[in-house]
């Protein structure tokens, strides 16, 4: 069998060499363009039906073709268009126009090393439909990738612009369900970062491991492959696209009015002194610190609230003040004002977007040259991004056999965080507590000061914007050259080197503030710097060829050297004279100890592919990967080798002559197996252990042991069993394209918990085998197509992770972390959570108690009156009181404690994906964008905090009016105590969560309406050749139950920056 | 044919060794771990380890020897901190922060152990330095398995650092408390034995753990041993020679003739000093800070003589407040001790409407406007020691006046007359030499020691939250369910099982 496959191919090469001469020849000449466009297409092949000989056009779109005289017809074929057979007869000169295929089943997909018709992919890959990064502005374009490709989950953190939403393939490869994607942009390891979405061609994500293989370590996480615009050959253009957007805040919580806000705290005092008995907390009724204590005064306390006396009582008729009867002591009238503080951490917001390019070319050289500038005003006070790019692509063909290619990225971006944050960190300074301080508080002093409320972290934002200044710059340069040399037809050697290196830079000066009551001068001035080079070189020998006329063959070998080093420089001053210079050297001494460090990582690799094709319906793919990491100190080389096969049912005669073929026109079942390297959750020399450094004792640096040698640590390796369908139902209307993946993470790098006796509370070991599996879905559906045209599209994506197995330590399943409750079905305390070995992975699971109901009142405290709740105080444990919670004792034995909780559900969701409809008639048309996530939790800090109290002067949301009181019995809100002391509502930090704060995130964002209008080209002059006018709306509503502004994400949500609502006026020009 | 495939091997061979050789990357910013004990430079970086990181504990060691005392829960300005640990309001569900994960005690021994295990091989110039480093870290280690007895009882003893982690071997169980004692005796006396006759201090600072410093903890744990492990008057003796080595030294140690000077900013390193945790200015902030108040919340504040709050700078916050019962016991104003302690803040000039206090000891110094919790904190100092010998006095059935009335003295300065104390029955000698403690070390992180090391009964006499028929078991404190959940060879503290 194996000798008749030799024979078959010896043949095949002798043929090749032997057709010149034999028979009678003729010269047909001719020239290729595009339907489109117009434009000559380069590289088509034009093969002579029937035999071996072909040829490609060249950059102008000619050819010259020798075919035998008894070949009839040549056949003509190219990457994303239909190919068309046209017959010869008797003629010598033959052009062709070829049609683009518009179809998902056959697109361009860009793959590692290179492109591919996706008509004879076999791997899990998806294309991101352009379409979304057309009109909506966007300072990352990471948030086009959101509900449009299947398998990813995408999450905006946050509406600070420019920020990189959090990005996740397929489940994650970690067992906290993290890790993002190698982002790979022409052909650079890189981020999405800085990129301007405009000078963007294409992205396209690698899923399975067969095909991220070739990528070798750092892409079990998946590859998000971004193209940047190329010049086309004979078509010089310059376009202008121009947008301005308005910025809106979200709808946010509603907060009580400072009259209930009085009335419910000194309730809530009273309340808490009732049920615990304890006056600690008496003093705060006419306390100056505490929002709804009587302490303030007219002048320039922080809060407003205070007893009426001889001397304010002509206030009581002002319109600026209210009063009201002391629910504490009804013989006293308290004064106070009312102001709504939740919109004061906002500003009025725009943005603008500017991009110009320039590309054009010839059949030697291509260019394309864009540059942008873009302004993004956050919503939040001080937030902002700066952001200028420009992108260069550049070839040119030196010769027939020798092109150089080289690209230049530049970003010079300048974003600053909200007032109070250096960069993306913690929000909740901001949004759970200057958002939401109690009502009572004074904006102005009557002097017409600001009043600057507690201290910087409770602090009034009107004060606090312009006291710190922060100052970033980063800048990001990619630069590459890209030799190709045909060495012999067929083969080509490319040599490729590229650099992309981050500076940035950072300053902060903090002026002289208020904070506490007392002016702080020390005016600390810092500065920071740091910087990263990745190098990385690549050699890669390419051969292409098609042998008799259905073997197509298509061998990659290549070598990889990358690497990577960082610097980092801190230093500060304190004690500036002024405000006014922020730079360190007005300090007048050191604030701290100055800091530099350094980093480092390489990886050295040997890629290889295998891409071959009978007829296109037989369809093979192998691609390997030997990866050196220096992460690891012994076993630092791993092979990932992948597989993958697919079969094009549709070009078989059987099935072209079934009657299935009426309704189905593009088949294609297809299965991979393929292994990735992973090293990421390593840090660069974390596996070699180590002393660090000590904090100063005395002016000295002291080194203690904080890390062990894991000298045995191997490469984590993920392997992906993937199998799917691409499916073009009724003439290509209906385009599906299904996968269902199973993926174990062998060797899990990860932490392993330790018994704290060791010393270490975790090390990271080789820990388990992770699997995620789940089933991807995309559909793109021509509804109609008779002059109106309506398209629609719809992703769907689920996914979940399972404990395959864990080190053996001794416990039940191995298990790791994790929590005890009572099971009801089997009677028995168990396990829960965590990581154990065959459930699906625990560390996103929720537990918490479940109230059935609130005690309306002392005849139904006394049903439980023999009831010990072991979270009441240790001497009244079954004491309880109307309005408290009461729980369910799920073991019946009378007591509520850690075992009475119950499986609420997860913070990752289950499933996610999108919708898009597409319709447009004439030129006129119309493109809806949606996205989904279904299945996560959310605990909201901001709501939870203030039904507890535990601030003392933190505003509630209205939730509060439905809590109980001997009033208002029959209710689902437990009593508002001061600090919650009974844990009836529980904040995440307290010993009790309840259940019903843990809310369900489940949520459809309408993300993108964009109306658009092409101006007729009768109206245009003949210099401009297009013009397009737009208005879009983004990220407009979220329908969800979730009751704060930012339902992405799972988890506790201690105060998030919460995307605007975008409306944007757009124009697009091309000369 | 076969040479060309020997050469093309040799090739393949040669690229892929240098290949290894660029995989060779050293950290430029951090110490590998095979070079670390080489020199004497390594050893002298783990002695400031041994310090900075003990300092890191200083908050769980304050909390875990002073909060369920009877001095805080009272009145704060701020929601106070750690009402429920004060209420002994303790159980599996609820193991304050401090006491979890043996407050950490492991991760810190880890660094003890290492250098015990490596520094006898280190090559110094002087093998003296040599010697009085290991006779810190036995010292060190004997303080913390002390702290750790007295917290747990039984804890499972480790006196090597963990070098690799041995699946097999991963779980130790806890060591009955007899043990333990055994194990910090051995340590004390290794300690000694390596001090030598050097009495000497680190770079002359009072910061660094000398030989002093396990003399007086030698002191300490016998007359713990004495009470409450069957060592009666033998180790009552031991206790009394230890800490008589320290009086004798009386051109080192001295009890400063002004109580507030000991505590003072700029008096640092003083005579009265034996142990104490350094904070400096940019360095780092003692845990005082929530011990003092903001500013804007005393403005309108008068002191206990009818002062105004305008010259006191402070921007901490208010959590922690005297008891009342504290505050209603201790009205002696003759006693210095009392102002240098607390500022009693209240409503009226007058001194009524009591609002809240503010620590006053360990407060820093005011830096560009803002108060710098920059005070060192001590561990032990002289007149601990002078205490524990009353103590020890006292138990062996001797007159311990002596040593109280050398604290009141200094107390009570030129009001001493009229508070001498004159020698009484041997529980109301241990009454008295509580309450001088409790009045001198305030907030130094010593009284729910002092009462647990008088005798349980005297922790239940002065604490109202504590039954001694149904809370004896929570003198000493539960494991939480994550530590047993990653030790099954762990056994809950008795009393706490549910």
């Amino acid at each position: 069998m194996r000798n008749k496959v030799f024979l078959k191919v010896v043949l095949i090469t002798l043929s090749i060499l032997l057709s010149n001469g034999i028979f009678a020849q003729k010269l047909i000449t001719g020239r290729v363009i595009s339907a489109s466009n117009g434009q000559p297409l380069g590289g088509v092949n034009v093969v002579a039906k029937g035999t071996t000989i072909g040829v490609m056009t060249d950059g102008d779109g000619s050819y010259k073709i020798n075919v035998p005289s008894e070949v009839a017809y040549l056949d003509f074929s190219f990457i994303g268009y239909l190919p068309k057979s046209i017959p010869i007869n008797d003629r010598t000169s033959i052009d062709v126009i070829l049609e683009e295929n518009v179809q998902m089943l056959s697109e361009v997909v860009v793959v590692g090393y290179g492109e591919q018709s996706r008509s004879i992919m076999t791997t899990s890959v998806s294309k991101l439909d352009t379409k979304v990064l057309e009109h909506a502005p966007r300072t990352n374009v990471g948030t086009a990738l959101q509900g449009t490709i299947a398998g990813l989950r995408v999450t905006t953190t946050s509406g600070q612009p420019g920020q990189t939403p959090q990005i996740l393939l397929r489940g994650g490869t970690d067992w906290s369900g993290g890790s993002a994607p190698l982002v790979i942009v022409d052909g650079v390891v890189s981020s999405l970062y800085g990129l301007n979405s405009e000078d963007i061609e294409s992205i396209d994500v690698l899923k399975d491991a067969a095909a991220t293989a070739i990528y070798g370590a750092r892409s079990a996480n998946g590859v998000i492959l971004i193209s940047t615009k190329k010049g086309k050959v004979q078509k010089s253009e310059i376009n202008y696209s121009y947008k301005y957007g308005r910025n809106y805040m979200r709808e946010t919580y509603e907060y009580l009015n400072a009259r209930d806000y009085i009335y419910y705290n000194r309730l809530g005092l009273m309340n808490y002194k009732a049920t615990t008995g304890k006056t600690n907390f008496d003093g705060f009724a006419t306390s100056p610190s505490i929002g709804w204590g009587t302490g303030g005064n007219m002048i320039n306390s922080v809060f407003t609230t205070q007893r009426v006396t001889s001397e304010n009582r002509q206030y009581l008729n002002d319109p600026e003040w209210q009063w009201m009867i002391d629910p504490i002591n009804p013989n006293d009238t308290i004064l106070f004002q009312d102001r709504d503080l939740s919109k004061l951490i906002y500003q009025d917001s725009y943005l603008s977007d500017h991009h110009i390019s320039f590309s054009g070319g010839n059949d030697k050289g291509l260019y394309s040259l864009g540059l942008g500038y873009i302004y993004d005003q956050g919503i939040v006070l001080g937030s902002e991004l700066k952001r200028f790019t420009a992108n260069l692509n550049s070839s040119y063909k030196l010769s027939n056999k020798l092109s150089v290619n080289s690209i230049f990225n530049f970003t010079h971006s300048s974003p600053k965080y909200p007032y109070l944050t250096d960069d993306e960190g913690s929000y909740n300074q901001i949004f759970e507590r200057a958002a939401g301080f109690a009502p009572t508080a004074r904006i102005y002093n009557s002097d017409g000061s600001l009043n600057p409320w507690v201290n910087t972290s409770i602090g009034n934002p009107l004060y606090y914007k312009d006291k710190f200044l922060r100052k970033s710059l980063e800048q990001r340069i990619t630069g590459g050259v890209n030799l190709d040399y045909e060495i012999l037809p067929g083969f080509n050697l490319t040599l490729k080197g590229n650099l992309f290196a981050v500076h940035l830079n950072r300053e902060s000066f903090n002026k002289s503030y208020y904070s506490g009551g007392s002016l702080n001068t020390a005016r600390i001035a810092s500065a920071s710097y740091s910087r990263s080079l990745t190098q990385q070189y690549n050699v890669l020998l390419n051969y292409k060829n098609t042998f008799g006329a259905n073997h197509h063959l298509n061998l990659l070998l290549g070598g990889e050297y990358y690497d990577y080093y960082s610097f980092y420089m801190y230093a500060a001053t304190k004690n500036s004279p002024t405000d006014l210079i922020y730079t360190m050297n007005a300090g007048s001494e050191a604030s701290g100890v100055p800091t530099s460090s350094t980093t480092a990582t390489r990886i050295l690799s040997i890629l290889g592919r295998i891409t071959y094709d009978f007829n296109t319906r037989y369809l093979v793919n192998i691609n390997f990967r030997y990866d050196g990491s220096s992460k690891l100190p012994e076993n630092k080389w791993g092979f990932f080798p992948g597989i993958s096969l697919g079969w094009n049912l549709h070009n078989e005669s059987f099935f072209k002559n079934s009657l299935l073929s009426r309704y189905v026109n593009n088949f294609k079942p297809r299965v991979s197996y393929g292994v990735n390297g992973n090293v990421d959750n390593l840090s660069d020399f974390g596996a070699f252990g180590g002393y660090a450094l000590t904090g100063i004792y005395n002016n000295e640096k002291g080194y203690y042991n904080n890390a062990l040698p894991l000298l045995n640590l191997k490469w984590e390796s993920s392997v992906t069993f993937d199998v799917g369908v691409d499916l073009g139902l009724f003439e290509n209307r209906i385009n599906l394209i299904a996968d269902y993946f199973i993926r174990d993470i062998k060797d899990k790098l990860a932490s392993y918990n330790l018994p704290f006796e060791t010393g270490f509370s975790s090390i990271t070991t080789n820990n388990g085998v992770l699997r995620n599996k789940g089933f991807e879905l995309e559909m793109k559906a021509n509804v109609i197509n008779k002059g109106v045209r309506w398209d629609i599209g719809a992703t769907f994506y689920t996914v979940k992770n399972y404990v395959v197995k864990l080190p053996d330590n001794g416990l039940e399943r191995n298990r790791q972390g994790g929590t005890q409750i009572f099971d009801p079905k089997s009677g028995k305390v168990v396990w829960v959570g965590g990581l154990q070995e065959g459930k699906r992975v625990g560390l996103d699971e929720v537990y918490a108690h479940k109230m059935e109901y609130v005690y309306p009142d002392d005849a139904a405290v006394a049903e439980h009156a023999t009831r010990v709740d072991m979270y009441y105080p240790s001497n009244a444990r079954t004491v309880r009181f109307p309005g408290d919670a009461a729980w369910l004792d799920i073991d019946k034995n009378d007591t509520i404690d850690y075992r009475d909780r119950i499986f609420v559900g997860r913070t990752t969701p289950s499933a996610m994906g999108g919708f898009t409809s597409s319709l447009s008639w004439k030129n006129i048309s119309l493109f809806i964008r949606t996205d989904y996530a279904i299945g996560h939790l959310i605990h909201s800090y901001i709501r939870v905090r203030g039904i507890t109290q535990v601030q003392g002067s933190q505003n509630s949301t209205t939730e509060v009016l439905e809590s109980w009181t001997p009033e208002n019995r029959y209710t689902d809100v437990p009593r508002f105590d001061l600090t919650d002391p009974r844990y009836n509502h529980g904040a995440i930090h307290q010993p009790r969560q309840n259940s019903r704060y843990w809310e369900k995130g489940d949520y459809l964002c309408l993300r993108e309406v964009t109306l658009s209008y092409n101006l007729p080209s009768t109206i245009l002059k003949e210099y401009i050749k297009n013009l397009k006018i737009y208005v879009t709306g983004s990220n407009l509503k979220y329908f969800t139950k979730y009751s704060g502004p930012a339902p992405e994400q799972g988890g506790i949500d201690i105060g998030r920056y919460p995307v605007p609502r975008v409306y944007t006026f757009g124009l697009d020009v091309t000369f | 044919m076969k040479r060309k495939l020997i050469y093309l091997l040799i090739i393949v061979v040669t690229v892929l060794t240098s290949c290894e050789k660029i995989l060779e990357l050293k950290p430029e910013s951090s110490l590998g771990y095979g070079s670390f004990w080489n020199s004497e430079d390594g050893a002298k970086a783990a002695q400031v380890a041994l310090h900075a990181n003990l300092r890191n504990y200083y908050s769980n060691l304050w909390y875990l020897g002073e909060i369920r005392s009877d001095i805080w829960g009272g009145n704060t300005i701020e929601t106070c901190f750690d009402l429920e640990v004060i209420q002994q309001d303790i159980s599996t569900t609820k193991v304050p922060s401090f006491a979890q994960n043996w407050a950490g005690f492991y991760t810190y021994l880890h660094l003890v152990n290492d250098i015990i295990k490596n520094v006898p091989d280190v090559p110094f110039t002087n093998e003296k330095n040599k010697n009085y480093l290991l006779g810190q870290a036995y010292g060190i280690r004997a303080f913390i398995y002390y702290t750790m007895l007295r917290t747990w009882g039984d804890v499972p003893i480790v006196l090597e650092p963990t070098t690799k982690i041995d699946f097999d071997n991963l779980y130790i169980p806890r060591s009955p408390v007899s043990e333990v004692m055994k194990q910090i005796k051995g340590d004390i006396e290794k300690s000694l034995e390596y001090f030598g006759d050097d009495n000497t201090f680190l770079n002359n600072k009072r910061i660094y753990w000398s030989k002093a410093a396990t003399l007086t903890l030698k002191g300490d744990v016998y007359i713990w041993s004495g009470t409450h492990m069957n060592g009666g008057n033998e180790d009552y003796i031991t206790a009394t020679q230890s800490l008589q080595s320290v009086i004798n030294q009386t051109s080192t140690f001295q009890l400063l003739p002004k109580f507030a000077d000991v505590f003072s900013y700029t008096n640092k390193n003083n005579k009265e000093i034996i142990f104490a945790l350094s904070y400096e200015i940019d360095q780092a902030s003692n845990i005082f800070g929530n011990f003092t108040a903001r500013k804007n919340d005393i403005l309108n504040l008068y002191t206990r003589d009818g002062g105004t709050t305008t010259n006191i700078v402070v921007n901490g916050g208010n959590r922690n407040g005297p008891s009342t019962e504290l505050l209603t016991k201790w009205n002696d104003f003759d006693d210095t001790r009392n102002d240098a302690t607390f500022i009693r803040l209240y409503k009226n000039p007058n001194g009524t409407n009591y609002v809240a206090s503010l620590l006053r000891k360990f407060w820093g110094t005011v830096n560009l406007g803002s108060q710098v919790m920059a005070d060192d904190v001590p561990i032990y100092r002289f007149a601990d020691v002078i205490l524990l010998m009353a103590e020890a006095k006292n138990l062996l059935g001797e007159d311990p006046s002596y040593y109280i009335n050398l604290i009141r003295q200094r107390a009570y300065g030129n009001k001493f007359p009229g508070h001498e104390y004159v020698n009484g029955t041997k529980e109301q000698n241990i009454a008295v030499i509580l309450d001088e403690r409790l009045y001198e070390f305030i907030a130094e992180g010593k009284r729910w020691w002092d009462l647990r090391r008088a005798g349980d009964n005297w922790v239940f006499a002065n604490n109202k939250y504590l039954n001694p028929a149904t809370d004896a078991y929570k003198l000493l404190y539960p494991l939480t369910r994550d530590m047993l959940g990653r030790n099954p060879l762990l056994t809950q503290t008795p009393g706490y099982e549910d």
